[in-house]
């Protein structure tokens, strides 16, 4: 975990310092969407609620991580893949998803936004999984195996409104509301063989268990 | 085991501890801006640059594959893995550390590489991402099927941690002082390599005594 937590710190510092380049190479700006390949990062907060039949919980406040890496097009509409990860501690488990979407973005009409922004609106669909990394005792209700993780993994869908706006020295930022419904299909318990990964024991999830989440996220446009 | 002791321990908890400086990185009133230094992208970067450029990443990719996997190589490799995989991409089972951390600070040194050989952001991104798919696709295969979150996470939250990385040492360089150039090289070490459009030749040069044969480091300035 400390690595990861130095990993993010890098990152918390990292976009702010790239985002002052933005212009560099791109003249995108919250009004003029370039055509081209273009990538944004951003951090925020999630609320979820777990709905399973061994669950039914809500999860969170937790950390948002959210990627995304589009081709825009006429200044109106872009095709993107999207990571969205969240991480959310429930007493000694932590819940570590990993949302990977397809998705289209599509600017919305000035007056859907505040003054001097740009609304947009998404559309997403993917797949991913949920890991519950477990520290000490496993609670009862999350306890279907002797792994040292559970893996559950599932389609995902979602929807988001979200607004872009240019800063100083030619950086954009974005705001975003996002829900997504992650929907489990296949449970794995796994444990590190000598380093390697295992699922000893597997099943398919047949009650439509989901993962319901709400994040909001605060970002900046990379290039 | 001072290697290992050193990039496990110390260097992490170095870079830690210089996190606070990075934010003097971003304060624009710091420097006048013919002060700051400034990363060169190269306009025109040849085929056959590329073309070497990738190969010498995907060696590297081998080097470290190799060095740092042996065990698992023995126990799980084969060539029957290596062809099959590549048809079965799949969500792997890695702990967070592997997925966030560590597939993040390479896919870092990819965005860097690239960067110091000349590349722009939006090109030094298409090269990481190429790289990191070369390095699912044609050498991890040989122990374990493509991941969808390394593919996609990799060579994104790389460049993002790459970004600010190098950002934070060319402040260190600019300041000009023994102290912050080493750490504007150990932020970035990357930088330390000579540029493809720089006057600095390097070559390998094969070498041979009674005992041993092997390949020398020549380098050089063009005239």
């Amino acid at each position: 975990m400390k690595k990861f937590w130095m990993t993010l710190a890098l990152m918390m510092f990292a976009a702010p310092a790239a985002a002052q380049e933005v212009l560099e190479e791109t003249s995108f700006t919250a009004a003029h969407w370039t055509n081209g390949l273009h990538m944004s990062a951003g951090l925020g907060m999630n609320l979820g609620y777990f709905d399973t039949d061994l669950i039914r919980e809500n999860l969170g406040p937790g950390l948002n991580i959210q990627t995304d890496v589009g081709y825009y097009f006429g200044n109106i509409v872009a095709l993107e893949v999207a990571g969205n990860v969240m991480l959310t501690r429930v007493s000694s488990t932590m819940i570590w998803d990993t949302m990977m979407t397809f998705g289209v973005r599509a600017r919305l009409p000035d007056w859907a936004g505040p003054e001097k922004s740009a609304p947009f609106f998404r559309l997403l669909g993917g797949r991913g999984p949920s890991v519950f990394i477990f520290k000490g005792e496993k609670p009862a209700e999350y306890d279907i195996g002797e792994g040292e993780r559970t893996q559950i993994e599932g389609d995902v869908f979602g929807a988001a409104y979200g607004l872009f706006q240019d800063g100083r020295e030619g950086t954009t930022w974005y705001l975003q509301l996002q829900y997504l419904t992650h929907i489990y299909r296949k449970v794995e318990v796994i444990d590190d063989v000598n380093g390697v990964p295992e699922a000893i024991f597997s099943r398919r999830v047949s009650d439509s268990g989901a993962m319901h989440s709400l994040s909001l996220t605060f970002g900046v446009l990379l290039f | 085991m001072i290697t290992h002791l050193l990039f496990k321990r110390v260097y992490p908890c170095f870079l830690l501890l210089l996190l606070p400086f990075a934010s003097l990185a971003f304060a624009e009133e710091e420097f006048k801006p013919e002060e700051r230094y400034k990363h060169y992208s190269e306009p025109n970067i040849t085929t056959g640059d590329k073309a070497i450029n990738f190969g010498l990443v995907y060696t590297a990719q081998w080097i470290g594959y190799g060095a740092t996997q042996y065990e698992i190589i023995e126990d799980h490799g084969s060539f029957k893995n290596w062809r099959e995989n590549i048809f079965k991409p799949h969500f792997d089972k890695d702990h967070l550390n592997y997925n966030l951390s560590k597939h993040t600070l390479v896919g870092q040194y990819y965005y860097l590489f690239y960067r110091a050989r000349g590349y722009g952001k939006q090109s030094a991104f298409q090269w990481s991402f190429l790289s990191s798919l070369a390095f699912e696709f044609t050498i991890e295969s040989l122990t374990e099927r493509p991941s969808y979150q390394d593919m996609y996470q990799t060579p994104v939250l790389g460049s993002i941690v790459g970004m600010g990385a190098e950002k934070l040492s060319l402040y260190l360089h600019s300041l000009q002082t023994t102290p912050t150039t080493i750490l504007g090289y150990l932020f970035n070490p990357m930088t330390i390599l000579p540029r493809n459009y720089s006057h600095y030749r390097i070559a390998w040069v094969p070498m041979r005594n009674q005992n041993h044969a092997g390949l020398g480091l020549q380098m050089g300035v063009a005239l």
